[in-house]
C-alpha cells in the first residue's frame, strides 16, 4: 500500500493526524533551522501552527483524537465563523492562522467558556505575529531571509504546542 | 565598528528619540525611520511596523526587539504588551513586500 492508497481510503483527517503531524513538523522545523534551511523550517512550523490550532478548535467542538475532520467540518466552521461568532477574516482555504485563532476564541467567549485572560492574551499575540510570519505559498515561493523571523516561529509554535490542552479543554 | 550589542543600544536610542519627535510634531515626516501602526483583528492590540534602512543586515526579531524597546521607552509597558507584531523592514524589503508607509 503507498501513500496515495492510503490517503484515498480514509475520509478525512483525524484529529489524532493532525496533533501527530503538527508535533513531527514542530521538530523537524526546528531541526532544519538549525541547521540553515530557514525558509523550509519555518514553513513546516506554520504547517504545525494549522495543525495545532484546528485540533484545538474541532476538539473543543467535541470531536475526539480518532474522529475525523471532513470537508463539511470545515465548511461548518467557516458557516458558524460568518453566521455565529463574528470572525471577520477569511479562512484563506482554511489555512489561515489567524482565522482559527479568532474562531477559537470568539466561540469560547461567545458560550461562556472563555479562555483564561492571559492565555487568550498571549494566543493573540502568537496567532498574530504567525500570521504575518507564516503563509501557505511558502511552499513554492522564495522569501528574502532578513524579513523571515524564525526564532520568533519557532517560540510561536512551541507555546501552541505546550498550551494546546488549554486552548480546548 | 559598533559591536551588534551596542548597535542594538543606538538603534532603540536612534527610534526613541525620531518616535518621541513625531509624536510632538516636529520631526520631519518624510525622513526615516517611518513608524506605522495598524489596529489587529484582535480587539485593542495592534502591530508596528518601522520602515528603516538601518535594518540592513539585521535579523528581524533583533529588529523586533529595537521596536519593542523604543515603544517601551516612549509609550510605556502597557503599549509594548499590546504589540503582537514588531517588524522591521528595510525600504527594499517593504517594495518587495508591498507593505506601504505611505502616510
Amino acid at each position: 500500500m503507498n501513500v496515495r492508497s492510503v490517503i484515498s481510503v480514509q475520509p478525512g483527517e483525524s484529529i489524532a493526524d493532525f496533533e501527530e503531524c503538527a508535533l513531527d513538523n514542530l521538530l523537524a522545523g526546528g531541526e532544519l533551522i538549525t541547521r540553515g534551511y530557514v525558509r523550509a523550517g519555518i514553513y513546516l512550523l506554520g504547517g504545525a501552527a494549522e495543525m495545532f490550532l484546528k485540533s484545538a478548535y474541532y476538539r473543543y467542538c467535541g470531536k475526539a483524537a480518532g474522529d475525523s475532520v471532513t470537508f463539511s467540518d470545515l465548511h461548518a466552521a467557516k458557516m458558524d465563523a460568518q453566521n455565529r461568532f463574528s470572525v471577520g477574516v477569511a479562512e484563506e482555504s482554511f489555512h489561515s492562522l489567524r482565522f482559527w485563532g479568532i474562531l477559537l476564541i470568539n466561540r469560547r467567549a461567545q458560550e461562556a467558556r472563555a479562555l483564561p485572560a492571559p492565555v487568550e492574551y498571549d494566543l493573540q499575540g502568537v496567532v498574530d505575529r504567525l500570521y504575518q510570519n507564516w503563509h501557505i505559498s511558502m511552499r513554492y515561493r522564495n522569501i528574502s531571509p532578513t524579513v523571515l523571523a524564525p526564532i520568533s516561529v519557532l517560540e510561536d509554535v512551541e507555546w501552541l504546542c505546550d498550551n494546546h490542552k488549554g486552548l480546548w479543554s | 565598528m559598533p559591536t551588534s550589542t551596542n548597535r542594538h543600544e543606538i538603534l532603540v536610542d536612534l527610534l526613541q528619540k525620531r518616535w518621541e519627535r513625531l509624536m510632538n510634531g516636529s520631526a520631519d515626516k518624510g525622513l526615516q525611520p517611518v513608524i506605522r501602526m495598524e489596529e489587529s483583528e484582535f480587539a485593542g492590540r495592534v502591530r508596528r511596523y518601522v520602515l528603516w534602512d538601518e535594518w540592513d543586515g539585521m535579523r528581524q526579531e533583533e529588529r523586533s526587539k529595537v521596536i519593542q524597546e523604543a515603544c517601551e521607552r516612549v509609550l510605556g509597558p502597557e503599549e509594548r504588551l499590546r504589540t503582537t507584531v514588531a517588524m522591521g523592514l528595510t525600504s527594499k524589503e517593504a517594495d518587495q513586500l508591498r507593505i506601504s508607509f505611505a502616510a
